[in-house]
């Protein structure tokens, strides 16, 4: 159960469960959950690289800011690094707040930040073909 | 005074190493030390190609923030975006 502005940010090398962020922010308070998950796709897979030191720093301030924002109950988010096979997940989160309408903004403000200021980079291979995705810039 | 650089994806990979200590010369600012990483063969092509944002001490700071001896400056190409 997560206590009233819980955040929780992780970047991991192991494979990331939808059921156990959502667990993490589940609470009596909370009327809705809203979980998303990013997958690779159309690719063989997807190699990630992270500023680990700074990157889940960051990612915990930014989930503060979205919780305040949205006035959640509790946010939390994970992304995997290293090599992420095709349908496996790269970046699970989980937001939970008293209504849905705030549950929803607040898991997609959550991820859009995330894709758009973590550093963590990402490299397509097809094949024997690799290369660097490139994003947007912080 | 030494800087230490990391670099991360396509720097990384043309560098050949996850950091690179860099020799500045007092109250140098982040600029002065993208000129030089700008000056070593193996980067010139990549940052002349790919834009950059900087980190000191693991915190994105703006053109013409100080260093000091000791930081950690970090060069942050465009991350992983998507839509």
């Amino acid at each position: 159960m997560a206590a009233k502005g819980k955040v929780h940010a992780r970047i991991s090398a192991e494979p990331l469960s939808l059921s156990e962020v959502a667990k993490l922010v589940s609470h009596p308070a909370a009327g809705a959950i809203v979980t998303f998950q990013g997958s690779t796709r159309e690719v063989d897979r997807l190699d990630y690289e992270a500023y680990v030191e700074m990157a889940e720093s960051y990612m915990r301030r930014l989930l503060h800011e979205c919780l305040e924002q949205h006035g959640l109950q509790a946010l939390a988010a994970e992304h995997r690094v290293g090599s992420v096979p095709l349908g496996e997940a790269s970046v699970v989160v989980a937001a939970s707040a008293a209504h849905r309408e705030e549950a929803f903004a607040g898991a997609r403000a959550a991820i859009d930040r995330i894709k758009a200021e973590v550093p963590i980079w990402k490299r397509e291979l097809r094949g024997s073909d690799a290369r660097w995705v490139g994003g947007v810039l912080p | 005074m030494k800087v230490n650089v990391r670099l991360f994806a396509t720097l990384r990979e043309r560098a050949g190493a996850r950091s690179i200590d860099i020799e500045l010369p007092e109250r140098a600012t982040v600029d002065d030390a993208l000129d030089v990483l700008r000056e070593r063969a193996e980067l010139t092509d990549a940052l002349a190609r790919l834009p950059v944002r900087l980190a000191v001490n693991r915190e994105y700071v703006e053109a013409g923030a100080a260093l000091h001896a000791g930081d950690e400056l970090a060069l942050i190409t465009p991350v992983s975006g998507g839509r």
